[in-house]
């Protein structure tokens, strides 16, 4: 972990006019979805699009770029570099989403039918789990690929998944649906805490999931990194 | 020129993540041995559903005009498990669930006692139930409208019994039908 | 202890899909022996390795066999990298930050104390000639020579000692190359190792204590940039117009007595070849005292251009280490008898070059 890269990170995510555009749309629409229909769960969905958003291209644009290679003839550690990337990309989508969620609850209020305080916690809890691990999803795409490639990826795998889904629906393969739902549990690694509210625990089986998607992708996206030869080549 | 002091070895700036590998082999683990652990025993879930006994359902039917729904489950199957916990565990589909239908659970003990209640096992020859879980969508008259075998997922779920009970909807207790 | 010592280093690319076209061999077998405070100047040809050769002592690149060791450490330490300054050829800075912004990002990351931070940036921003509306202008809009600058300034934070510079003078303007030439003099004062890799020769003889010739993946020539060294050259001398030109044959006497042979006519200058450094003085004195009105009197081809159209040096000296003092090529000029001292302490190598003859022998 490099404070020095997390805050440049997030300064540069954050006068990216193109980002925060896209932003501004994933939380304005669910917003205004809110104040009509009352529905605190309206801005529940933000936080792993949020976290797509700023992690995509994370390592893969410092990679084309050629900026990585600057950033690594100074005495930085790949793995430092890869988490400080992780815990930027969570950082700023989780700011973005943490605020957006409690404007809903303000807005709630105002309307006159405020959420119960249990289920903003909820909300609040989920999107941080949501945000995590669509984050490190993403970084571990970016270092398997140049520039935005990482979202090219992310985008492909989730429409392979869902071709499989329903394939499996059709013909009746069960194990094909568990492999699709498998994989589209990679891709959106969260932990549902739909029990919260009448007092039950998370389910071990989620929370463990969960944890055990982001150690196993940034694993992988750090023995990525430390194989990865910087194409020196002037050309 | 001044004298050079030597460097003093730092490390190097390719870690092999090797704790990390660690973690994550132990949670990949973990999460094998949680899932099953789960199938056999599952947790008590947080059920959203107002589940209907089946005395009552049809009386309730009638009273508010929805069909029943018959879940045809047990505790063993995988995809009902999956089923509870992205339908029936989410306040949203629950909800809505609740809304479209008069939802009655008939649970298969067949695996866990031997054999079941005599209203289990009725019930479920009356609708020839052979996989779990079976979905039927009865009108008030205990005809049965549509049936539907396996989970296909909570969104298409939700579909079926939406179309389903609009077309259930339409049958008036009276015995007029019209359907589409 | 060597500051930077390679050892047969191998490295090769796997072309196509999967290398499925087979390896393109870039280094061949590479051995170089750097000592701390030298400047060395790496040339060659396009495609010889000499990218690869950077790359691998920067630690982007992973040599298949070979052994590199900076100041006895590997090259992926964290040590060697903070020791390390880096200009690499393609000037990519971060587009979105400040040159101040930019300048304190690289203090920081090379663990450099914060409450010097900005005083240090700001010197060094002096020191490459930014000036502070440049500083806070983004990168983004920088011309190319104040990429080149803020490229420098960048990897001159933290006083390396380890300088790796790529192509650092390429389309950079005149008043640029002096500050370069400036810089690296007192660096190289301070005992700073410093690397270049550079097309532009007339520099690299310039600045270089030493200049290793890279073709098709191997040292091929080593030269010291030694005045007095014997090579043997072709002196082209112009005279003045104002006054008649001297006739052939005149010339070939004073040369012959001088020790240099007339090599013709190429107007408006005069061709002779010598066989050394002193025996350009002797022609050049020669001349004066016969009053033959010279104007100006320079190689007809630079040293290390010879290296490129003779192919290398045939005296290869891949493996020899430094400081043996032998001319790269078996010229026809006799080997020089002694090894001339090291000249790593003399700077006059970043004067002007010489005038008129009367400068003499150094």
């Amino acid at each position: 972990m490099n404070a020095t890269l997390v805050r440049a990170f997030l300064r540069q995510r954050f006068t990216s006019p193109m980002r925060l555009a896209i932003a501004a749309m994933f939380t304005f629409f669910p917003l205004a979805g809110l104040a009509l229909t009352g529905q605190l769960a309206m801005v529940q969905g933000i936080a792993g699009p949020l976290a797509i958003l700023f992690a995509a291209g994370a390592i893969g644009q410092d990679v084309s770029s050629g900026t990585l290679q600057l950033l690594l003839a100074r005495p930085v550690t790949r793995p430092a570099y890869l988490v400080s990337r992780w815990l930027g990309a969570s950082l700023a989508a989780y700011g973005l989403a943490a605020a957006t969620i409690l404007l809903g609850a303000g807005v709630l209020v105002l309307r006159g039918t405020p959420a119960a305080p249990l289920e903003l916690a909820r909300v609040l809890l989920e999107a941080a789990s949501s945000v995590t691990g669509h984050a490190a999803v993403m970084i571990m795409l970016s270092t398997l690929v140049g520039g935005l490639g990482d979202l090219g990826l992310y985008a492909l795998t989730l429409f392979l998944s869902q071709m499989a889904a329903a394939i499996g629906a059709f013909r009746q393969w069960t194990w094909l649906q568990r492999a699709s739902a498998e994989v589209q549990g990679v891709l959106g690694p969260e932990v549902s805490l739909a029990g919260l509210a009448q007092g039950l625990p998370p389910s071990w089986f989620a929370v463990v999931s969960w944890a055990s998607t982001i150690t196993l992708v940034l694993a992988v996206g750090l023995a990525r990194l430390n194989r990865r030869e910087l194409s020196y080549a002037s050309g | 020129m001044p004298p050079a002091e030597p460097l003093a070895a730092r490390g190097p700036t390719r870690r092999d993540p090797r704790l990390l590998w660690i973690a994550a082999l132990l949670l990949l683990g973990a999460r094998v041995v949680l899932g099953v652990l789960e199938e056999r025993h599952p947790p008590r879930r947080a059920d959203m559903v107002p589940w209907v006994e089946p005395a009552d359902a049809a009386a309730r039917s009638r009273l508010t005009g929805r069909p029943i729904l018959y879940d045809f489950t047990a505790e063993w199957c995988g995809p009902c498990q999956r089923m509870e916990r992205e339908v029936y565990a989410d306040e949203r589909q629950a909800r809505a669930f609740a809304r479209l239908v008069v939802p009655v659970r008939i649970v298969d003990r067949q695996q866990e006692d031997g054999r079941n209640s005599p209203l289990v096992d009725s019930l479920q020859r009356a609708h020839r139930v052979t996989v779990f879980p079976t979905l039927v969508v009865v009108d008030s008259a205990g005809r049965a409208i549509e049936r539907l075998e396996g989970y296909p997922g909570a969104t298409q779920l939700m579909t079926w019994v939406g179309r389903t009970s609009a077309r259930a909807r339409v049958a008036r207790p009276d015995g007029l039908r019209i359907t589409f | 202890m060597a500051a930077i010592v390679v050892e047969n280093l191998v490295k090769s690319y796997a072309r196509g899909l999967g290398g499925l076209g087979g390896r393109t061999v870039a280094l061949a077998g590479v051995s170089l022996t750097i000592e701390p405070g030298e400047t060395v100047g790496i040339i060659g040809p396009n495609g010889a390795g000499k990218t690869t050769l950077l790359g691998c002592l920067l630690g982007f690149l992973r040599p298949d066999s070979g052994r590199i060791a900076i100041h006895g450490l590997p090259v992926d330490d964290l040590a060697v990298r903070a020791a390390t300054g880096y200009l690499p050829e393609r000037l990519v800075l971060d587009r979105w930050m400040s040159g101040m912004a930019l300048l304190q990002f690289h203090h920081a990351l090379a663990g450099l104390p914060a409450d010097s931070r900005e005083a240090d940036c700001q010197a060094l921003l002096d020191r490459v000639g930014l000036d502070r509306e440049a500083a806070g202008r983004r990168v983004g809009r920088y011309s190319r020579g104040m990429l080149q600058r803020l490229a420098l300034a960048q990897a001159l934070v933290g006083e390396p000692r380890l300088l790796y510079l790529d192509e650092p003078v390429s389309g950079v303007d005149p008043a640029g190359i002096v500050v370069f030439r400036d810089i690296l003099a007192r660096l190289s004062a301070s005992g700073a190792t410093i690397l270049i890799n550079s097309h532009q020769l007339a520099e690299v003889e310039r600045v270089c204590h030493r200049v290793v010739f890279v073709k098709q993946g191997r040292v091929e020539a080593m030269e010291t940039m030694r005045a007095g060294a014997a090579h043997a050259r072709v002196l082209r001398v112009r005279l003045s117009t104002e006054q008649p030109a001297a006739a052939p044959g005149r010339l070939a006497a004073i040369a012959g007595d001088a020790g240099a042979t007339f090599r013709g006519w190429s107007a408006p200058d005069a061709r002779f070849a010598v066989a050394d450094d002193a025996g350009a003085t002797r022609l050049i004195a020669a001349l004066a005292r016969d009053g033959v009105a010279l104007i100006e009197v320079m190689p007809e081809e630079g040293r290390l251009e010879r290296l490129f159209a003779a192919g290398g040096g045939s005296a290869a000296t891949g493996a020899s280490p430094p400081g043996a003092g032998s001319a790269g090529e078996a010229a026809p000029a006799a080997p020089d008898a002694s090894p001339a001292p090291d000249t790593a302490g003399d700077h006059s190598r970043f004067m002007p070059p010489p005038g008129p003859p009367a400068e003499g022998a150094r």
